[in-house]
């Protein structure tokens, strides 16, 4: 009922939208557009418009749109930006109007503005991908701005999670490092960080903890930097690709004020295909399988029954049959998300500021799932004369949310369909016959054991720029960033976990707190000099960042139920503590020779050292050369005028990465800090197995790409090819067990990473009062193990397997055949397509694997008058994904765990029968089956918004925009996986369907 | 010209200052390196401490082993399944049986203090012995690690055997890939460190105190150790002679057999040469071992070792399994000495009882009435029926089945004895393990084949 009054309000809204139309017939016109530059379509911020030959006009804000209302037919319009030519233009009957301007300099010189280069001069040789404000200011409100990136750009994967203020998982062309599909949440964590990218905020590294403490609304753009070249500047840390995240400055003009209220509804979402089995089957389903658990056996009649017997057990069982309770929605709720954006920006002549605050309020699904997030930001920047100038920029955030240990979706599977809340003779929650579970309410089980997050970060950054000379330009930066995190987790008290003997029965606190402060210190100095057709600039400087690491935790195990759980401590808490450092400290030098705008040279060095190296083996290179050629500036190409821009582009670069490696890993160290006892006298411990000879993974990469734009501004799209090949891999593998270590971390082998991608961005359509505009990405890479050193395959786990030529992250599993129609066993084949049974049966690859080699998006913006209709579809092709939900329901309804719909009809129950799954009494093999192993190709509607500007109908004085928004997420999955969702791995939930209406008002 | 140089200049001053001091040179001070951490003979306690207290977890004992002998009439998966292969003898079924990798943690920590004995330093000659004593109870831990593994991983070594692969011998801490030695080389190895450890043990005047003498893998456990390791590998003498430490020693009677397991510090208790401190006490141990046994797996004991118990015996209370009913060898019950009904005990790993099975079995064949006399001893102090006439070697195996129940001891036996007795074990499913069964060695889990290419 909730969806539909939704959509009635939804629908209501749009249409009187639409109908609002008529009422634009009027003398005075009003323009807007999109100003952008001409060679790369990217939209210039703070461009001005004005009316020819007077003051008035306005600027373009930070999606690079401008509107302006008042002129007439006649006026003409005056459009410049520093470091372009202006152009001029007369409004005439259009309502739309999008400007692309020239840049007015060569490529290299500088459009300077506040000590700031605005053009990206990497952009002419190496590979970034830049997204643009307007997918962080009108996308869907988030918990974590990374969520929002998904589908943005070639190459970039995402993977969510779904869970409130959690961070996705972040690829940039591939796996560069082993990592092995996670099965639990640990394990995904690790691999994770030797995966992960480098993150860069304003300057200063953050690591992907923090995501959720920043406002995506402050983001101006992010670029992703993918290739070789452009990543040498990052040195040790850009082998995986960086990201850079630039925040919001103020535009000099009118003080601009922005308020933005969105309020989202997720109903409670299902289980994407799956629906659980209803009472009749399952009590059915228990007779026949005698699980002794199970109403349905107890409640069987046997022939010993005498006649009252038999009688009240039928009765009973037809009113078991008659209940049909679903968990899920029984235990979850409606969520409601609220985010409230508030912004100033302005600046006058020299100076300029910006300054913003926010409050995200998130719930999840059910009670203990939330996320809460305030910020506030504020940045100034200031000539002090024609020469120097420094800027300032401060944030604040605070992030807290919270999880608890089990979730409806991971609770319902126990949760009879024949159950109430209110049972009293529950079975299945029984502790003395199912271990492991110790609830008898499933809300003691969601409420009673939780985590909470919470974190602050506060940056401090300030810059100065100094104009030396024409040639000379010097820049000093410092920043700090300050982080400090708390994690409590509490199992509040359970009289059946303390009846079963368990300790944590008695409550249990944990908190561990970690601080960190991160100082980095960046000189620099430029040099530019042109003659004539040649340019040439060199940029050298050094950087030294020092992180510093504290951390204090105590564990208390008996908490009292008379205080907050949170306060926790008593007699029996134990403490931890951590404290530790690390340094990086190095130097760059980058070079850039251009000859006529069309030839172009760039070389880039960096030395770093990392104090978690060993002395000898500290200092690491890291280079890259790139070339390009404009060849839209060659006389003889002036035949192809469709073209705009024609430009080749190479580069190669060395880069290396150093994740994973801690120094505790080169050397044995012991711990004389753990809490561990043994009759009151403190044990030391090997803190982990060591391996001396670990050095830094090794990244070489090509690009080849090329950058058009044709038909008149009206495409811009790039194409690139890369090879990527990294060798001394690290990866944490499998040792023999005899060493009394199961893995270590080593530099195993080389890999392949090669790839195509395309973007393109196109406006498709523009006329005088619409426009549509087309944006679409494709990744193609596919890797390939191509050396391990001496050996020719290497396991990792049970699952995880590399072998030379084929790709990382294969399926490793057994070659499921089917049941034994005999005996209801499972049966698998060898490498010889012989049948065996479980215990022997080999595992093999050539299942697919978990990586998607296809990944994308695309998005569609219609603009028309004041309305803007933009939606957005990702897809991944080629993946598989591994059905662990199937798994565990066949594995577990032995247990009385409750399976899928028509699950009774699938599974091997008398010698004869022929049926795709064993009897499952049969069946509790952990071991991974090819069975559930299934294709998670998808397509996904992510959304749709509806933007609508009601200034002009409102026409209150002093506001310049009032824009409503209605929008839509995860409207739509389109996928053969049969599991829950073909992006999720193991159990959970599908990502949520939501709903969201906001207001955005300027003045 | 001179502005750009100047500007130059104060670039490289930057640079040069930069660069000298010695920004990167941060040693970790949350850890110790090695040399630092054996500097003293407590910190080598400590290691040893480590030790015993990895020994404590659940998973550490080899109580595990039980599934596969023939004491469990039937035996449910539940939520921990590798129980049930176990009891079903397949031994490949993910997840895995994990005693491999846990005796080899083990071994691990006991190398730790192998590998440092040279580099702990002594200021006096009392405290020279104090490091010679952590260091003898290493070596005997490390057999006894040694021994378990190759007690499943290995055939039964029966003296004549001894070429044949068994397991990789791991006595150094560094990484390693290791061939399976032979059993000649194991035994040896087991049997050196043995006598070492006994050695310094002597030499150095071992005289624990009361209260720990229990909790140290002592001159007691070495000896014991050494008794139990012979018997196995068939090598009688050396079992009489080490298990003849302590035949002498008394039994409780049967009225205070409940001292055993109850009372573990009373001087009356004679009967514990070695156990580990339990920690269910503390978090450090959530789920207690018997907790898988009677509860997740819901095991139902072998009806043949129920009625083979007379009316008498006190053990058979100690032994019985029932609803709600769970044997004093795992948890103290509530009863009118205790009120707690969550008390776990003090894992016992080696008792005054199997000594005296072994020296009757030692000494069966040259001395049966000497065989009969001692095990008398035993049945008496049990209440069990006493023999009247000397022994079968079967008597002496069912006795062991009896006083040693779920302490990790019947599989062995069988290994070394089925062919011998002719004793066929079979399941309900009609699954057998016959004498000299290849089932009787276990498979070498995955974590070592994966990764060790001389084993697969």
């Amino acid at each position: 009922m909730k969806f539909i009054q939704k959509h009635l309000v939804l629908l209501i809204l749009f249409l009187s939208l639409l109908c609002s139309f008529n009422t634009n017939a009027q003398e005075q016109i009003t323009v807007e557009g999109i100003i952008t530059d001409a060679q790369t379509g990217e939209s210039l911020i703070g461009a001005t418009v004005i009316i020819k030959n007077t003051t008035s006009g306005v600027i373009t804000n930070y999606e690079g749109h401008y509107k302006f209302g008042g002129l007439v037919p006649e006026t003409i319009l005056q459009y410049s930006y520093i470091g372009y030519e202006s152009q001029e233009l007369v409004v005439g009957s259009k309502t739309i109007i999008d400007i692309q301007l020239q840049p007015s300099s060569k490529d290299l010189e500088a459009v300077v503005v506040f000590g700031e280069n605005q053009k990206d001069i990497r952009t002419i040789t190496g590979s970034v991908g830049k997204i643009d404000t307007k997918v962080f200011s009108a996308g869907t409100p988030a918990g974590s701005f990374d969520q929002l990136l998904q589908g943005q750009v070639a190459g970039l994967a995402i993977q969510s999670s779904g869970e409130p203020g959690e961070k996705a998982s972040i690829r940039i062309r591939g796996n560069n490092s082993l990592g092995i599909r996670a099965k639990d949440d640990a394990e995904l964590v690790s691999a994770n960080r030797a995966n992960e990218p480098l993150y860069i905020l304003n300057g200063s590294p953050i690591s992907s903890d923090v995501f959720n403490t920043i406002n995506p609304d402050d983001i101006v753009d992010i670029r992703v930097l993918k290739d070789g070249l452009s990543t040498v500047e990052y040195g040790t840390r850009g082998a995986n690709g960086v990201i850079e995240i630039k925040t919001k400055r103020g535009i000099v003009g009118e003080t601009q004020y922005n308020v933005r209220y969105q309020h989202t509804v997720k109903p409670i979402s299902g289980l994407g295909g799956i629906s659980l089995m209803q009472s009749s089957e399952k009590l059915a389903l228990e007779r026949e399988l005698e699980i002794v658990s199970g109403l349905g056996f107890i409640y069987t009649p046997t022939p010993s029954d005498s006649e009252e017997e038999a009688f009240i057990k039928n009765k009973r069982y037809r009113q078991l049959e008659s209940t049909s309770t679903n968990w899920l929605k029984e235990l979850s709720r409606i969520a409601q998300v609220k985010d409230l954006q508030l912004s100033i920006s302005g600046g006058a002549d020299d100076t300029r500021y910006y300054l913003s605050t926010s409050y995200y309020d998130e719930q999840g699904g059910f009670d203990n799932s939330w996320a809460e997030r305030f910020t506030t930001r504020f940045n100034l920047d200031h000539n002090f004369n024609d020469d120097v100038s420094v800027g300032f920029d401060s944030s604040v955030g605070r992030s807290k949310r919270s999880k608890s240990h089990s979730s409806p979706a991971s609770l319902i599977y126990t949760l009879q369909p024949y159950e109430t809340a209110n049972s009293d003779d529950f079975i299945a929650r029984n502790p003395i016959t199912i271990g492991g579970q110790y609830f008898e309410n499933p809300f003691d089980e969601l409420n009673g054991r939780y985590s909470d997050y919470t974190s602050w970060r506060v940056d401090l950054n300030s810059r100065l720029n100094w104009i030396v000379s024409e040639a000379f330009n010097a820049n000093a930066s410092f920043g700090i960033t300050y982080n400090d995190s708390e994690n409590n987790s509490v199992t509040l008290a359970n009289k059946l976990v303390q009846d079963a003997g368990i300790t944590k029965g008695k409550g249990a606190f944990n908190k561990n707190e970690s601080k960190s402060l991160a100082s980095r210190l960046n000189l620099s100095l430029d040099f530019r000099k042109r003659f004539n057709d040649h340019s040439i600039s060199v940029s050298g400087g050094t950087e030294y960042i020092h992180t510093k690491n504290w951390g204090f935790g105590f564990n208390s195990i008996g908490i009292s139920d008379k205080v907050d759980p949170e306060i926790g401590a008593n007699p029996n808490a134990t403490i931890s503590t951590a404290k530790f450092y690390d340094a990086l400290l190095g130097f760059y030098l980058r070079g850039n020779y251009n000859f006529a705008s069309k030839y172009n040279v760039t070389g880039s060095f960096r030395y770093d050292g990392s104090s978690i190296l060993p002395e000898d083996k500290r200092f690491v290179p890291a280079w890259g050369l790139g070339a390009s050629w404009n060849i839209q500036k060659e006389s003889w190409f002036e035949q192809f005028d469709v073209f705009d821009q024609f430009k080749l582009r190479a580069s190669y670069g060395v880069n290396y990465n150093s994740g994973g490696i801690r120094q505790t890993l080169g050397l044995p160290f012991y711990d004389f800090t753990n809490n561990d006892t043994y009759l009151g006298d403190r044990v030391i411990n090997l803190v982990e197995f060591w391996n001396p000879d670990l050095k830094f993974e090794r990244a070489r990469q090509w690009s080849l790409a090329l950058d058009f734009g044709l038909f008149d501004h009206s495409i811009y799209g790039t194409i690139e090819a890369y090879v990527k090949n990294t060798d001394d891999l690290l990866a944490a593998v499998d040792i023999p067990a005899s060493n009394g270590y199961s893995d270590l971390l080593r530099n195993i082998g080389k890999l392949r990473n090669q790839g195509i991608e395309l973007q393109l961005s196109a406006v498709t359509i523009r006329t005088d009062h619409f426009r549509w505009t087309t944006n679409i990405n494709f990744a193609y890479n596919d890797n390939e193990i191509t050396d391990l050193y001496l050996q020719d395959e290497i396991k990792v786990g049970s699952e995880g397997y590399f072998k030379v030529g084929e790709p990382i992250n294969s399926a490793y599993v057994k070659y499921w055949a089917g049941v034994n129609p005999e005996n209801g066993m499972p049966l698998y084949y060898d490498e010889n397509m012989n049948l065996v049974t479980g215990g022997v049966a080999p595992q093999m690859t050539g299942f697919g694997t978990y990586t998607h080699p296809v990944t994308g998006g695309f998005t569609n913006i219609f603009n028309y008058h004041d309305l803007e209709v933009s939606t957005l579809f990702t897809y991944a092709w080629g993946g598989v994904n591994y059905n662990n939900l199937k798994a565990r329901m066949i594995r577990n309804v032995k247990n009385g765990e409750v399976p899928y719909e028509g699950f009774y009809n699938d599974i091997w129950l008398k010698p004869g029968d022929v049926k795709p799954l064993p009897y499952p009494k049969f069946f509790s093999d952990t071991s991974v089956n090819s069975l559930f192993v299934e294709n998670a190709s998808y397509l996904r509607w992510k959304n749709i918004i509806i933007r609508y500007n009601l200034s002009e109908q409102l026409k209150i004085k002093g506001i310049t925009a009032f824009k409503i928004t209605a929008q839509a997420n995860n409207l739509l999955t389109i996928t053969g996986y049969e599991g829950i969702d073909p992006e999720i791995t193991g159990i959970g939930q599908p990502l949520p369907r939501s709903f969201t209406l906001g207001v955005d008002v300027t003045f | 010209m001179k502005k750009y140089i100047q500007s130059l200049k104060i670039a490289l001053c930057a640079l040069v200052f930069l660069s000298s001091c010695d920004l990167l040179d941060i040693t970790p001070d949350h850890v110790v390196p090695e040399e630092a951490a054996f500097s003293d003979v407590d910190s080598y306690q400590m290691a040893l401490n480590n030790v015993f207290r990895k020994m404590t977890s659940s998973v550490m004992n080899m109580q595990s082993t039980d599934f596969a002998s023939d004491d469990f009439s039937s035996v449910l998966p539940g939520y921990a399944p590798t129980n049930y292969y176990i009891y079903n003898w397949d031994y490949q079924t993910q997840p895995q049986p994990f005693i491999w990798s846990y005796q080899y943690q083990l071994i691990a920590q006991e190398n730790v203090l192998i590998g440092n004995y040279s580099i702990v330093p002594a200021n006096d000659e009392t405290e020279q012995k104090e490091i010679d004593q952590i260091y003898a109870q290493a070596l005997g831990l490390r057999a006894w690690s040694l021994f378990n593994l190759v007690q499943l991983y290995a055939p039964h070594y029966t003296g004549e055997n001894g070429a044949e692969a068994a397991i990789p011998l791991k006595l150094k801490l560094d990484l390693e890939y290791l061939p399976r030695a032979s059993l000649t080389e194991v035994f040896q190895q087991i049997y050196s460190d043995l006598e070492k450890a006994e050695q310094l043990f002597v030499d150095t005047d071992y005289a624990p105190s009361s209260t720990r003498k229990a909790y140290q893998f002592g001159l007691d456990a070495v000896r014991a150790l050494q008794a139990r390791v012979a018997l196995f590998a068939g090598d009688l003498d050396k079992a009489k002679d080490a298990s003849a430490h302590f035949i002498h020693t008394p039994l409780l009677s049967k009225e205070t057999y409940w001292m055993l397991w109850e009372d573990q510090f009373g001087t009356a208790n004679k009967e514990i040469i070695f156990m580990t401190h339990d920690l269910s006490d503390t978090d450090d141990a959530d789920l207690v071992d018997y907790h898988e046994m009677y509860v997740t797996n819901n095991v139902s004991l072998s009806d043949e070792l129920m009625t083979s118990f007379s009316a008498d015996d006190v053990r058979k209370e100690a032994s019985y399994i029932g609803p709600n009913q769970m044997p004093y060898k795992h948890i103290i019950p509530v009863n009118e000495r205790n009120s707690q009904p969550d008390r776990n005990l003090h894992y016992k790993h080696f008792r005054l009882a199997e000594q005296y099975l072994i020296y009757a079995e030692a000494v069966l064949e040259s001395a049966p009435d000497e065989a009969m006399r001692v095990l008398n001893l035993l049945k008496e102090a049990r209440g069990a029926e006493l023999l009247t006439q000397a022994p079968t070697k079967l008597d002496i195996l069912n006795e062991r089945r009896k006083e040693l129940f779920a302490e990790g001891l019947r599989f062995y036996d069988l290994k070394r004895l089925s062919s011998e007795l002719n004793i066929v074990v079979q399941r309900k499913d009609g699954k057998v393990l016959t004498p000299n069964s290849p089932l009787y060695i276990w498979d070498i889990p995955k974590e070592e084949t994966n990764s060790n290419p001389y084993i697969n």
